[in-house]
């Protein structure tokens, strides 16, 4: 009887089947989660091509949705700091999550605010979940190494207060 | 047992993801392989092998499919459905796995067959498959460590390497010189293994241990004395002696006459013996990859008009042969030392 304790508790001590950085939330000091999916075009891209074909950038992933009100307006924001920021090393990329739009549907909303960044689709929600967005609009900020700095979520003054002071030390680092 | 081999599989996947976590390797999805006309647990056990085996090349991060179910919330039905439509690789991609595996091990008649399929999620389209096949149910895991390198281009790779460090420099191949410790640990077909070691060194020989204990001269490595079975040290004159005439290249040829005891008859019988370098070949066996000569034996028995055919493999780098075939197993049933076997093991001093 006692013997069949023996292989809960092995199961019990090794349950975590699933290798750690699958499930670990992204912590803030760490390598941001990696990732491969299609642009609103088809395009397959990966996460570190990011880094390793088109130069160091600091990256900021935008995670909305087209039901999403607040991340309209972040959006917008956006799209005026890539405007301002881009020829300085920065990319913003819109991640379209937690949403089932076809691709038209999402052009035409991308287009009736104005934006033109690049959109990532996260059809099945799974880059939403491993990065535990749990909120939208939610906003990560990655610097040129592809280390995960800042996790900001919703839409207000002061998020883009600390966002933008973020952002202009990265920026400003070789 | 499939408990156990769940634990087993959780483990693996476990320490392999702690070994890997700091690498930032790769990441590659293994798919439980699929059981056709064979034992579930049979395919369990061999995706458990595969994956220790793509653990071991320490070049992927590995992911079963119990790990995908969980992190993409699919149900064990979506999960029947396998993973080769682009839905599922388009998931893969966004947990960051880069390449999934899947297949299948199946019997047909009285062969097993392992077919392994390498799908690249970023191209969404598969890229590589490959299908190996055995005779028995020992040899599957073998089967399964061999596919996998294969798919993953690994054999190739390794192939690769060994033509670097062997062609070149050794298309001739000097007598061997041996140490004691030297040891070499032959597996037959039926499973069972044979030991040759190096047991000891005199002036002008070698002391080979494999059942019985042999001086091989170090000139020639033909055999010169045995050890019979009351430890009496005899000279050698009732069998073949010179198994490989050195120096080795390709396109060299000889012959050896000698007496043999025919265990079947009880008495002492007339043998021909010609031998032929053809070629150096890569050999991919259990104890790994390996160029060798590929030496072609030709034995005859004049006064029966019999012959028979068996193919040794010779690798330098080992310093013994690696691998034996025979073409003929009725001709050879009774004489053991040229029954099929491969080189499973060596260790070199």
């Amino acid at each position: 009887m006692k013997y069949k304790a023996i292989p809960i508790l092995i199961c019990l001590l090794f349950s975590p089947t699933l290798p750690p950085s699958a499930y670990a939330q992204p912590h803030i000091g760490e390598k941001t989660p990696g990732f491969i999916t299609s642009t609103l075009d088809g395009k397959r891209i990966a996460l570190k091509d990011f880094w390793e074909q088109q130069g160091k950038k600091v990256l900021v992933l935008s995670f909305f949705a087209t039901w999403c009100q607040p991340c309209k307006e972040d959006l917008r924001y956006l799209q005026k700091v890539q405007d301002q920021h881009g020829d300085k090393g920065l990319q913003v990329v819109a991640v379209l999550t937690q949403d089932t739009s076809k691709e038209d549907r999402v052009r035409n909303f991308m287009g009736e605010l104005g934006v033109t960044l690049s959109v990532l689709m996260d059809e099945y929600g799974i880059i939403g979940k491993r990065y535990a967005v749990t909120a939208l609009p939610c906003n990560f900020v990655v610097d040129k190494d592809g280390i995960l700095k800042a996790k900001y979520f919703g839409y207000g003054e002061d998020v883009k207060k600390r966002f933008e002071n973020q952002l202009m030390g990265l920026l400003l680092k070789p | 047992m499939k408990f156990f081999s769940s634990i087993f599989l959780s483990l693996i996947l476990t320490l392999v993801a702690a070994v890997s976590a700091g690498k930032d390797l790769p990441k590659i999805a293994v798919w439980d392989l699929e059981a056709r006309n064979i034992p579930a647990t049979h395919a369990k056990e061999l995706t458990s092998i595969l994956v220790s085996e793509i653990s071991k090349l320490e070049k992927y991060e590995v992911y079963s499919q119990d790990n995908v179910r969980t992190l993409a919330g699919w149900t064990t039905q979506r999960m029947k459905l396998g993973c080769n439509d682009t839905q599922c690789l388009i998931a893969l991609g966004q947990m960051d796995i880069a390449k999934l595996i899947s297949g299948s091990v199946g019997k047909i008649g009285t062969r097993y067959s392992i077919s392994l399929n390498l799908f690249d999620t970023q191209k969404v389209k598969a890229e590589n498959a490959v299908s190996e096949f055995c005779d028995s149910e020992n040899e599957l895991i073998e089967l399964v460590q061999r596919a996998v390198r294969n798919l993953l281009g690994e054999i190739k790779r390794e192939v690769g390497k060994q033509q670097l460090r062997v062609f070149g420099i050794k298309d001739k191949c000097e007598v061997p010189i041996w140490n004691v410790g030297d040891k070499w640990i032959y597996q037959n077909t039926d499973g069972s293994m044979r030991v040759e070691e190096v047991i000891g060194e005199e002036e002008d020989s070698y002391i080979l241990s494999s059942g019985g204990s042999k001086g091989y001269d170090k000139k020639t490595m033909n055999i010169k004395w045995l050890i019979t079975p009351k430890g009496k040290k005899e000279k050698y004159n009732k069998g073949n002696k010179k198994l490989f005439d050195f120096p080795l290249y390709v396109g060299k040829h000889w012959e050896v006459d000698y007496s043999g005891y025919a265990p079947v008859e009880t008495r002492s019988v007339e043998y021909k013996i010609e031998y032929k370098i053809e070629n150096i070949e890569a050999v991919s066996i259990k104890a790994g990859i390996f160029q060798a000569f590929k030496i072609r034996m030709t034995q005859m028995r004049w006064d029966l008009g019999l012959g028979g055919t068996v193919i040794w493999w010779y690798s330098p780098q080992v310093k013994n042969w690696v691998k034996r075939q025979t073409n003929d197993q009725r001709f050879f049933r009774e004489t053991e030392w040229e029954h099929n076997a491969e080189l499973f093991t060596y260790e070199l001093k």
